[in-house]
């Protein structure tokens, strides 16, 4: 089959979808009001909540650390400045995200907008990684001198490897929480399946532009 | 959106519901997932339509949302179920008719062929059968029209081989 009878053979499938195509504009207009709201409910709010929430807790932190500053422990003063500017950083990022979520236009080039789609969950999952490099502030804020001290044992037996587990797995997370892990199985837990599964397409193309580049 | 917008954007849909259709076909074979895609393209260039830049033709913008859409289209299975039972009316109907014998057949193995091909080349497949010339592909994909060029000719190629064997 020739080119030009390939062409001439979609001219005719053109034809028959013109013809045999009909859109219900009142049940479309009423489709989109419902499905436009709902979509710009899940999505901005959630990092709105998440901003609002991390500016809360950083005031409570700094309250605390300011008020507390003469007589509480460096463990503690330690713990909670470190707790406070991973909350900043991260609300630093949920901000940008914000930015990259009003910034997303589907009417980009093809290749632009999947970029920008992987793009924007990478932030998503390095929020994530931040945050949980403060995972051992938890275990550290009650630390005293005179626990370590007085109980050497627990502190160095228990308490001590707690703590470095923590950091390690903190660390680790944040160093292996990207998308080329995206074929483990230990990182797609980490990503809900809808979501992962967009992005995972979107990679896949990206992928094959590369390869013709 | 304003009124008057609204009115715009159902014609603007009517206008180019067949490039909507034929993408969507493109990439879902089975016929819920492809109404599904069908509306979530509408529903995109819906949220787009006050952002549409006027230096592109309608079907330029449209092939873009289209294509974007349908690249990172992923439906779970719960929200499939929720969406049906929402939308249980049909916001786009296809009532089919037929070809003769010999031009179906050929149709479906077009189709089968386009739905066998690589994003990237299921893109350009579609957009070189609208006759798109290589410019307006690579303004669409964001290739360079070199690549467009060298991966056209490539999917030329393949599909006249295609067609050639089960001539023969």
């Amino acid at each position: 089959m020739e080119e030009a009878q390939i062409l001439q053979l979609w001219k005719l499938y053109d034809a028959k979808v013109e013809q045999s195509l009909s859109i219900n504009k009142k049940l479309l207009k009423d489709s989109l009001e419902r499905k436009a709201a709902s979509a710009l409910r899940s999505l901005k709010p959630v990092r709105w909540t998440g901003i609002i929430v991390g500016v809360l807790w950083c005031l409570a932190i700094g309250v605390i650390v300011v008020s507390s500053w003469g007589f509480t422990t460096i463990y503690f003063k330690a713990s909670l400045i470190i707790n406070f500017i991973i909350t900043a950083i991260a609300i630093g990022l949920y901000i940008y995200h914000l930015v990259l979520l009003h910034q997303f236009d589907n009417s980009q080039q093809v290749v632009e907008a999947q970029q920008k789609l992987v793009q924007l969950q990478e932030s998503n999952l390095r929020t994530l990684g931040i945050l949980l490099l403060q995972l051992p502030v938890y275990s550290t804020w009650f630390i005293t001198d005179e626990w370590i001290q007085n109980s050497p044992s627990t502190f160095w037996g228990i308490q001590m490897p707690i703590v470095l587990i923590q950091t390690w797995i903190g660390i680790w997370l944040f160093r292996n929480l990207n998308y080329k892990n995206y074929n483990k199985k230990w990182f797609q837990w980490f990503v809900s399946k809808g979501e992962f599964g967009r992005i995972q397409k979107a990679m896949n193309f990206l992928k094959e532009v590369e390869e013709i580049s | 959106m304003k009124p008057e917008n609204t009115d715009t954007f159902l014609s603007v849909i009517e206008a180019n519901k067949g490039i909507i259709y034929k993408v969507a076909n493109a990439w879902c074979q089975d016929a819920d997932d492809k109404k599904d895609l069908v509306q979530e393209i509408i529903l995109q260039i819906w949220r787009s339509f006050d952002k549409y830049n006027k230096q592109y033709q309608y079907s330029t913008w449209i092939y873009r949302i289209a294509l974007n859409v349908s690249i990172s289209f992923f439906r779970k299975e719960n929200n499939r179920k929720t969406v049906r039972t929402a939308d249980a009316g049909m916001v786009v109907d296809f009532s089919d008719t037929a070809y003769d014998t010999e031009t179906e057949h050929k149709l479906n193995l077009l189709q089968q062929f386009i739905a066998q091909l690589k994003e990237i080349d299921k893109a350009l497949m579609l957009l070189y059968l609208e006759e798109k010339s290589h410019k307006e592909m690579a303004e669409i994909t964001g290739l360079s029209e070199t690549n467009v060029a060298t991966r056209i000719s490539r999917i030329k190629t393949i599909l006249k081989q295609k067609f050639s064997t089960i001539e023969n």
